[in-house]
């Protein structure tokens, strides 16, 4: 009976001790015991640099910037069920990659927001934490950019202090043409020209997307002078190579030219995986094994034609190839594949290493050749940083008295443009740049209006936000 | 197959089933019922005293409360509480009755004695006198919630892996679905509906007074996206169980609170009983066969169907006919990967005991091999049970240990190079052969598949899981009426999961061969400590209370590594050092979540007639707000034994009637752990220097306010017997409302998250439940039949201000499912297909200007004259709108045959591998045989369009297609036994052997393996892709009681 009461007595006394309900956090953080060190900030940093890195289901971005363009087509596979629908241009809002593309811009917005309300609190050396918010700041304007590219103005987000009751409105075009100006313009100043890991924001892939933008934007003079900065920096250069198309092995990677990059490594999730949808089925990879995706990517043999024979850019494509079986395949019309991702030798199945190049010295030379044409129509400088990008390649030089007009040096920019960077998710905005998106969608048979030189907002944000108005036309 | 299957109309099949049923119950009413006259009122002039004592005779306990009546009298008297009784006769020719509920009733005839003493048998045919409720028992009779109780004849026969399979069918309000037909594969239970649309649905399970965390222990696939969840009740041997109690009303679940939301399953294991020690021996063996294969196209006519779609797209064909015309039948993957399957089961058990000391003990082994090659489940387990009293002491022990070795093939949701083997061996080419030239798998260069039988062979995958868990209770009794109990409890799992990827397979090839090695521990240590107060005033009040408190921790352990680039395949998980260092992947994990509730419950019975119950229970759990961590669960329930009241008694049709009604209070707490908090978590790793590091940043939003779902109940049914007892049953109706949804409620993505775990909106669930068992003959021929239908509205109410949500996907369809006010909760939802264009002219003019002849029509059901999101409407509903068990039960001599039907009708299922065979991702992927029938111009059919690439693409996958109609009528169970007469051995007591034959015929329109499955394991949204089929099992065996 004493045994009995004591085990009651003991039992009770021990279940009556304070916190019995307390959570206790065993795998996971909370905020008291982090945003306390240097580490802690870099780290909540790392995060928004993380889901810049990873855009979508790695293609989505790709195909939504190309398959509606004059170079890409899309066959066989699941996902082909989606991706005909934007060689169509029967897309709506309730295309799911738009949504996937939504929510990853956000999530770098938000974290990026994150790091610039908490660390500023951290104890920490002044000038690195000067640095980091400066990095926080690009990757949250260009999340911004990447959304003003898909679909116009969007929710202008600048605080981590968010509710779920929130329902913002889309910032006018204005607005967030404002904002990504004024914050890649301020943090040009404080971010350095070079940092010791690649690839973090420095001021010259500021100053280099700001060009970018403003070209985009018809603000030529403007466009011009940004490129001018960054090519003065003497940073940068041009890949010379025996081989033009091997500027995008995984070996050659971290060069010059490449200013700012998607890096992957053949690690699930942090991988690329271009080359499995590009091979063409039976393919003798020569770093077997590699997966083989269904789904093929296959070049428009209107694009191919348009490249010179002795062009080294040719070599980045697939024209036959012998299958596993030991037949010779040869590639038809619309058929010929795009292997400028080179098999990654130390990719495993569909995850390939190569880093994918956002912003390239390239693209800084053709893109003040253009706002110098568009400025002042055909002139020397243009024409002599065209011959620049060509010579590299050993594609034969073009000359001043060739062109007659700006309208002539400008369509010759836009070929060139997609000979150059084909496959690096430019086309889109380059046609649309050039006012030639829908036009030449048209000619390819496509019904399109002009509403169609931006996305939806997604349906599903719709359905959440009744704040938000959809663009017109898809209404 | 199919065109069998849709020969049966299956209206024509449960009408029968319904007119069967009525006739049954006809010919129970002509057994007219026999006249009980208690109007005589004799005078007591020569009154003869006589007493005695009444006692049980299997314990030999004294039984209070018999009652002993003078036969043709309305005189009689009950026993007290030492079983004692006193009573006066008029006659020595009078015949004394003693009755007790529970025990078989005895007529004796006073024949002159004065001392008349009385073993009363215990009345194994009925459902006993005690029924174990939530912290206690109650008498049946003064139950006043709806709950089903189940004994083992009501268990299903046969291989029963489990103890929710042994119940299948069996309860009314209780749906049972094999969410995986693989051994050891998964449930998912919903008892009167689903309530939340974010939360856990699956009931509460309380072993011998022990809740148990029911999520499996066992690590998850490490290689194909499989979601049906394993079994955790694998750990428990059926052939332990005593009975199984459904708790499904508010009155039988507020006590557990928190947890009572979806109903709770209360099991009992056999204890021991006073006595010499019996050595019991059952088992069976058995075979399993695939009970339905799907018609996927022979080589042959694959080859000449890939041709035709080439060639009326102007292409060469695929096939010569000197390839056609070579290659013989091909190879029928499903032919390669099923097997016939045997499985066995042993148990010997031994149970008795002294008048203080009782035990049970068992030992128990099975071995199931899949039906699918490569796949199986071995469980051992001891079972312990001991109970002792002296004086006011009762202590006693519950224990269960179990080893449950699992053996995995690679099967579930995955697709394209991570598909499983239902899924290649469904869709693999028919023209590639098995092996190569050199003798290795063969490797299709065409089709993104592994070779199925190279993938079942290739991949080593087993689980071992150690599960012990039991309870020590202790109980003194205070006063005569008062006892306090202290009850511990504990159960620990821990389990190991070693898969290996090897060479054989592409995905094995590419990484160099890929180990993976996962432990989970899962933990639940419970404290509780309860007083109990029974006692009865003059015969007319009944109380018996219950007060307690309980605190309980469940705890959880991860850990995960993993390597590949081997040198070999030797070494398979046993050396993860060998593989390549840079591609070491590692994770562990830990969490903890605990409950800490005070509770109390009072019944009170006046006059046997008027019953009440109250519950009331406060239960705190660390999972919710800090503003919200405590919530309170009342409950209240009246009863009415109208069978007591002379106007019942007088119609001489009831032998007992009781009205019951109840209203309460539970809630759900099954959201996981630590959702109220920030918590800043793994965010990714970015890429610097080719290196990989990792980032921090908040994981959720904060919600302090985040609290109970709660879910009001009310219940009103009746309980039923009449015809002496030979027709007995229960109906039910319920409506049960939850509201405060712990919801994931989407937010917008502004926010930087998708979604955010709010209480907001609310569900509905309300039906209608009937169980009837009738003893149709009685006698040396005996017939008894046992019927239940259940029929449930389910629906969303409120959904916090959101138009709808919609849900769902898997390989090459998303968003198969909506949430939507007024609808039942994730009914399929997306385009209807109006058959096939049939000519140019169908064409113009329609919603789809750029179609061809051939191709799918969709319903342009806004008439805006084009096929847009706004077009898609409701396809069906995954709730049946009836669900049914019919068991007929024969005895004659030794001689049993039970045949047992059960079925669910009104149901739709979402096919998910229609859509892929009609959407092959490549061209070269196997196709449905029906699809022979496809359209041509020359074969001008409305049932299938021309399977040619539309050129532009309207409507999509998610169409009417897609959702078929899953209704079924199935033979569950025939069983055949027969018990040999008394031996003359002087080993064995009793010997009985049985045949059994389980899910012999399946009646249904359904196209898949098995109407049945739900490839999402428990989660509302129920489809099927590339299901573990369903088994027809053959066993026969045999009970030995040893002497």
């Amino acid at each position: 009976m004493k045994i009995f009461i004591s085990i009651v007595l003991i039992s009770v006394l021990f279940t009556s001790c304070e916190n019995l309900l307390e959570e206790e956090v065993f795998s996971q953080l909370a905020p008291n015991n982090f945003f306390i060190s240097a580490e802690d900030a870099e780290a909540s940093l790392i995060a928004a640099y993380a889901a810049s890195q990873v855009l979508g289901d790695r293609r989505d971005y790709l195909l939504l910037s190309e398959l509606n363009t004059d170079i890409l087509i899309q066959r066989e596979g699941g996902l082909r069920r989606e991706a005909q629908r934007i060689e169509d241009f029967t897309w709506d809002a309730t295309q799911p990659w738009l949504q996937g593309m939504w929510n990853r811009h956000y999530q770098m917005i938000y974290r990026a927001n994150v790091v610039l309300d908490r660390v500023p609190a951290i104890e920490m050396d002044e000038s690195r934490k000067a640095q980091i918010l400066g990095e926080a700041r690009f990757i949250r304007a260009f999340s911004y950019m990447y959304l003003f590219d898909l679909f116009g103005g969007v929710p202008l987000i600048e605080t981590s202090e968010v509710l779920i009751e929130d329902r913002p409105e889309r910032a006018t075009k204005e607005q967030i043409i404002k904002f990504i100006e004024d914050e890649l313009i301020a943090v040009s100043d404080i971010l350095p020209p070079t940092q010791n890991q690649y690839p973090r924001a420095t001021k010259f892939v500021a100053l280099g997307f700001l060009s970018k933008f403003y070209l985009n934007n018809h603000k030529w003079q403007a466009a011009a002078d940004a490129a001018k900065r960054v090519m003065d920096s003497n940073l940068f250069g041009l890949f010379e190579s025996e081989d033009r198309s091997s500027l995008f092995a995984v070996e050659n990677e971290r060069n010059a030219e490449f200013i700012y990059v998607r890096p992957n490594v053949p690690v699930g999730g942090n991988s690329q995986n271009h080359v499995a949808h590009s091979a063409p089925p039976g393919y003798r990879f020569k770093y077997p094994p590699k997966t083989n995706f269904a789904a093929q990517y296959k070049m428009l043999t209107s694009f191919i034609d348009t490249f010179e024979p002795e062009d080294q850019r040719l070599n980045a494509f697939i024209f036959e190839y012998t299958n596993v079986a030991g037949n010779l395949v040869v590639l038809g019309q619309d058929d010929v594949r795009s292997f400028k991702y080179k098999e990654d030798p130390q990719g495993v199945g569909a995850n390939s290493g190569n880093d994918v190049p956002l912003l390239r010295y390239a693209d800084i030379l053709l893109s003040r050749a253009e706002a110098l044409n568009e400025l002042n129509g055909p002139n020397a400088e243009s024409i002599e940083l065209i011959n620049s990008v060509r010579e590299v390649a050993a594609a034969s030089s073009i000359n001043l008295s060739d062109f007659s007009s700006k309208e002539g040096l400008r369509d010759f920019i836009l070929a060139e443009r997609a000979r150059e960077f084909h496959t690096e998710e430019l086309r889109r905005q380059d046609l649309i740049r050039h006012g030639k998106f829908i036009e030449r969608a048209a000619q390819r048979g496509k019904t399109v209006f002009d509403y169609h030189v931006v996305y939806p907002i997604p349906q599903g944000e719709i359905d959440k936000n009744e704040n938000l108005v959809q663009t017109a036309g898809y209404n | 197959m199919s065109k069998v299957y849709t020969a049966f109309r299956k209206k024509k099949v449960f009408s029968c089933v319904f007119i069967y049923l009525a006739i049954t119950l006809f010919q129970n009413s002509i057994y007219a019922s026999g006249n009980f006259d208690l109007s005589k009122n004799p005078d007591n002039i020569n009154a003869i005293d006589i007493s005695g004592k009444v006692t049980s005779q299997e314990n030999g306990d004294p039984l209070p409360g018999v009652s002993v009546i003078v036969k043709g009298t309305t005189s009689g008297t009950i026993t007290d509480l030492d079983g004692n009784y006193s009573v006066q006769v008029n006659n020595e020719n009078d015949m004394l009755v003693f009755s007790f509920l529970g025990f078989l009733s005895q007529e004796i005839p006073v024949n002159s004695r004065s001392v008349i003493n009385v073993m009363l048998e215990e009345d194994i045919q009925g459902l006993g006198e005690v029924v174990v409720i939530g912290y206690g028992t109650v008498r049946k009779t003064d139950i006043t919630g709806s709950l089903s109780s189940l004994s083992s004849e009501d268990f299903n026969p046969g291989m029963q892996a489990s103890v929710d399979q042994m119940i299948q069918g069996r309860a009314a309000g209780v749906q049972i679905t094999q969410a995986s037909s693989e051994p050891g594969g998964g449930v998912s239970i919903r008892i009167r509906g689903s309530a939340s649309l974010t939360a856990g649905n699956e009931p509460l399970y309380v072993i011998d007074g022990l809740p148990i965390d029911n999520s499996p222990a066992t690590p998850g696939y490490a290689t194909t996206g499989n979601q049906a969840p394993r079994n955790p009740l694998n750990s428990l041997n059926p052939g332990d169980i005593e009975s199984i109690e459904i708790l499904k009303d508010a009155s039988a679940t507020a006590i557990y609170g928190s947890r009572g939301a979806n109903g709770v399953i209360l099991i009992t294991t056999k204890k021991g009983k006073k006595g010499a020690i019996s050595v019991d021996y059952s088992g069976y063996f058995g075979v399993q066969e695939v009970a339905r294969r799907l018609d996927m196209l022979k080589a042959p006519d694959y080859m000449s169907f890939l041709n035709d779609l080439r060639v009326a797209q102007g292409q060469a064909p695929e096939f010569s006919q000197q390839e056609i015309s070579a290659i013989g039948q091909g190879t029928d993957w499903q032919n390669e990967i099923f097997r016939s399957a045997p499985v066995q089961n042993h148990q010997i058990s031994f149970s008795g005991g002294s008048d203080n000391t009782q035990y049970y003990a068992s030992l128990n082994y099975f071995d199931q091999d899949g039906v699918v090659i490569n796949s199986g489940a071995k469980r051992y387990t001891a079972k312990l049970n001991l109970n002792h009293s002296l004086n006011r002491f009762n202590f006693g022990l519950n224990l269960n240990a179990a080893f449950v070795e699992d053996t995995f093939v690679p099967h579930g949701t995955s697709i394209n190079e991570g598909a499983g083997v239902i899924n290649t061996a469904i869709y693999q080419d028919p023209t590639l052969a098995i092996f190569d030239d050199q003798g290795r798998y063969a490797e299709s260069e065409t089709v993104n598949l592994e070779n199925p039988v190279g993938l079942a062979r290739g991949v080593f995958d087993e689980a071992g899981t150690n599960r012990t868990f039991g309870n020590i209770f202790a109980e003194y009794a205070i006063l005569g009426n008062l006892k306090a109990k202290l009850n511990l409890g504990s159960d620990r799992q821990i389990s190991r999961r070693d898969t290996y990827v090897s060479r054989f397979t592409r995905i094995g090839a590419q990484t160099g061969g890929n180990a993976i090695v996962q432990t989970a521990e899962n933990y639940n240590d419970l404290m509780e400590l309860t007083l109990n107060y029974e006692k009865e005033f003059n015969d007319n009040h009944r109380v018996n209370a219950v007060g307690g408190y309980t605190y309980q921790v469940f705890t959880e352990r991860g850990l995960r590594a993993g390597a590949n680039n081997f040198i070999n395949d030797a070494l398979l998980t046993n050396n993860l050092a060998a593989g390549d260092r840079e591609n070491y992947s590692i994770g562990s994990s830990r969490s903890k979540n605990q409950l800490e509730s005070y509770l109390g419950r009072v019944n009170y019975a006046l006059y046997d007639k008027y019953l009440v119950t109250a519950s009331f229970r406060v239960d705190g759990s660390s999972r919710f707000g800090e503003n919200n961590k405590y919530g309170y669960f009342p409950s209240f329930a009246l009863g009415w034994r109208m069978s007591e009241e002379d106007f019942i008694k007088n119609l001489n049709l009831f032998s007992d009637l009781k009205l019951r009604t109840s209203y309460g209070i539970t809630g759900n707490q099954e959201i996981g752990n630590y959702r109220s908090l920030v918590l800043l978590g793994l965010a990714g790793q970015a890429v610097f220097n080719d290196a990989l590091i990792v980032g921090i940043a908040p994981t959720q939003f904060a919600n302090p306010n985040l609290k109970w779902e709660t879910t009001s109940q009310f219940n009103i049914g009746f309980d039923f017997e009449f015809l002496e007892g030979r027709i007995s049953g229960s109906t039910d109706y319920f409506q049960k409302n939850t509201s405060d949804l712990l919801l994931n409620l989407p937010i917008p993505n502004t926010t930087g998250f998708g979604t955010s775990l709010q209480n907001v909106g609310s569900t509905s669930n309300s039906g209608f439940e009937l169980m009837v068992n009738s003893e149709n003959i009685t006698g040396i021929f005996n017939w008894s039949t046992s019927f239940n239908i259940s029929t449930i509205r389910n629906q969303v109410t409120d959904l916090g201000g959101l138009p709808f949500i919609i849900q769902g996907g898997a390989g090459f369809a998303s968003g198969i499912s909506i949430l939507r006010v007024g609808d039942p909760i994730n009914s399929y939802y997306g385009y209807v297909v109006d058959g096939v264009f049939q000519s140019t002219e169908d064409i113009a003019g329609s919603a789809q200007p750029r179609a061809r002849p051939g191709e799918l029509k969709y319903r342009d059901t806004n008439g805006d004259n084009q096929i847009a999101p706004d077009d898609r409407v409701i396809l069906g509903s995954p709730y049946p709108d009836y669900s049914f068990g019919l068991n007929n039960s024969f005895r004659y001599k030794g001689f049993d045959l039970s045949i047992f039907f059960q079925g669910v009708y009104g149901v739709e299922m979402f096919n998910f591998n229609t859509v892929e065979a009609e959407n092959p991702i490549s061209f070269r992927r196997n196709r449905l045989e029906s699809m022979l029938n496809r359209w041509t111009p020359e074969n001008p059919t409305n049932e299938h369009p021309s399977y040619i690439p539309p050129a532009v693409t309207y409507g999509n996958a998610v169409n009417s297609r897609a959702v078929e109609d899953a209704s079924y009528l199935r033979l569950k169970n025939l069983r055949l036994g027969y018990s040999f007469p008394k031996l003359k051995s002087r080993y064995i007591g009793s010997m009985s052997v049985f045949i059994t034959g389980q899910n012999l015929l399946t009646i249904t329109n359904y196209t898949g393996y098995d109407p049945e499955v739900s490839a999402f394991g428990t989660s509302n949204i129920r489809a099927d892709y590339n299901a573990y089929p369903l088994s027809k099992i053959y066993t026969m065996g045999i009970n030995l009681g040893l002497k």
